[in-house]
């Protein structure tokens, strides 16, 4: 209990899961962010409200 | 004589309850309280704590039971190493919560399929509309790795301070699937812990914000301007997201991929009538059998142990670090924007899964400074957002972890 290395041993897991977070949702937001351009371009119908039975 | 001791002998079993049970049926009875009288997530915890009593009778047959010659073995660990051992004279009887268990949750198919419930129910359109508050759903997983580190240190072995610290994505079939996996021994305080927090996010997340925020920034108005979503757009947007998060954390594909699955179903737009199955009927099937099947692990001698309350305590921490997390970072984004289009960091508060209680905490403390200040649909899209990220950290946490 209260072992400062095991402490520090996890220091790497909280920074490869923060830095791991940050570019899978940077991958995210640029396929979103192409994804919109693209079907825009394509001339999709617009349809910012919700689309269905909810 | 014989009659009397045949008469006295159908109520032996109440010599068989022990203290402990007794607390077990108070903790359940306060669950059940917390539901009905102050509706917090009365689907689960009103099951949860019908449960923990039902599985703390004494000799539950709803139970898994082990028998040496006849009588009953107390320890059930005991009882089950001596049955798998072979032992002579050992003998088991089945119950229907652990053959629940073990058929829904040992395979990780109830909150799976609850996914596909959830997937359905989002409308990621605000999300869709701005992508860039994604950040803050990333930002507000902070907590999530800080209790990993700390319930280590607090001396939980890796695994099982994983399952701890996964109760900080604020996302209850998240939760289930990573400490499942992990086979944690917590898992009925892990439960407890979730979903008490999720439903007290109200409560939690408040004092947080106004300790990590002065008036004028929670006064700072952010006017919304949407931007037009195609409905093509709505419909790529689950498959790619699939797809890129499973080829970067491959583990998180099956929570991920089931989530969505029922987006992709809500958006389609020919499926309206699966889509609404899936929102009501499934998910309120699959919440039942959920919420009483985790209540096998809250029998006494699992759950009245030190380490619950150590739990309890190491997710009141994840919340708040999930909450500093995307206050700070909406903060530290502040810094370089140019002064007429600050960002409220109030909003980053809303990246922790609990949604949309989250999204509503922002909104009204929004008002609550100002009221014409309505960040609700900033909020939203940052909560969304933090659905997709809990599920993105869970996955990374199996990989980094699970080996």
């Amino acid at each position: 209990m209260f072992d400062v290395n095991v402490l520090l041993s996890t220091l790497p897991y909280m920074a490869k899961g923060m830095i791991g977070i940050f570019v899978v949702t940077a991958l995210i937001v640029l396929s979103v962010v192409i994804l919109n351009k693209v079907t825009s371009l394509g001339g999709s119908k617009n349809d910012q409200g919700n689309n269905n039975n909810n | 004589m014989g009659f009397l001791n045949d008469i006295l002998g159908l109520f032996s079993n109440v010599m068989f309850i022990s203290w402990q049970q007794v607390i077990m049926w108070i903790i359940g009875g306060v669950l059940i309280y917390l539901a009905i009288k102050k509706d917090m997530e009365p689907t689960l915890l009103l099951p949860m704590g019908f449960g923990a009593i039902l599985v703390n009778l004494p000799i539950s047959g709803a139970v898994d039971r082990y028998y040496m010659n006849g009588v009953w073995i107390k320890d059930l660990a005991e009882g089950k190493a001596l049955f798998e051992a072979g032992t002579a004279g050992v003998t088991y009887e089945p119950g229907v919560i652990d053959e629940l268990f073990n058929m829904g949750i040992a395979n990780e198919l109830f909150p799976l399929i609850l996914f596909i419930g959830i997937g359905a129910m989002i409308d990621f359109g605000p999300l869709l509309s701005n992508p860039k508050l994604m950040i803050f759903g990333a930002a507000a997983q902070f907590g999530i790795f800080f209790t990993l580190s700390l319930a280590s240190f607090l001396g939980f072995d890796l695994k099982d301070a994983a399952s701890i610290a996964i109760i900080g994505a604020a996302d209850g079939p998240t939760s289930i699937f990573v400490a499942n996996y992990f086979g944690s021994n917590y898992m009925g305080a892990i439960m407890v812990a979730a979903y008490s927090y999720m439903a007290l996010v109200p409560v939690v997340q408040p004092p947080v914000i106004k300790l990590l925020t002065t008036k004028k920034e929670r006064m700072i108005r952010m006017p919304y301007k949407p931007a037009n979503v195609t409905k093509m757009t709505r419909i790529l947007f689950p498959i790619v997201i699939t797809a890129i998060t499973g080829i970067f954390s491959p583990k998180s594909v099956a929570l991920i991929g089931f989530l969505m699955f029922g987006n992709l179903i809500r958006e389609c737009g020919v499926l309206d009538s699966l889509s609404e199955t899936a929102q009501k009927v499934l998910a309120n099937l699959i919440t039942i059998f959920l919420g009483i099947t985790i209540a096998t692990k809250m029998q006494a001698e699992m759950f009245l142990t030190w380490q619950t309350l150590m739990i309890i305590g190491l997710g009141l921490v994840a919340f708040i670090f999930d909450t500093a997390g995307g206050v700070m970072v909406a903060k530290l984004i502040n810094l370089f924007l140019p002064k007429n289009k600050k960002l409220n960091p109030m909003i980053g508060a809303a990246g922790i899964s609990a949604f949309p209680m989250s999204a509503r905490v922002v909104h009204k403390m929004g008002l609550k400074e100002d009221n014409q200040n309505f960040l609700l649909m900033h909020s939203i899209g940052v909560n969304v957002s933090g659905q997709i990220a809990s599920v993105i950290a869970g996955g990374l946490i199996l990989t980094m972890i699970g080996g």
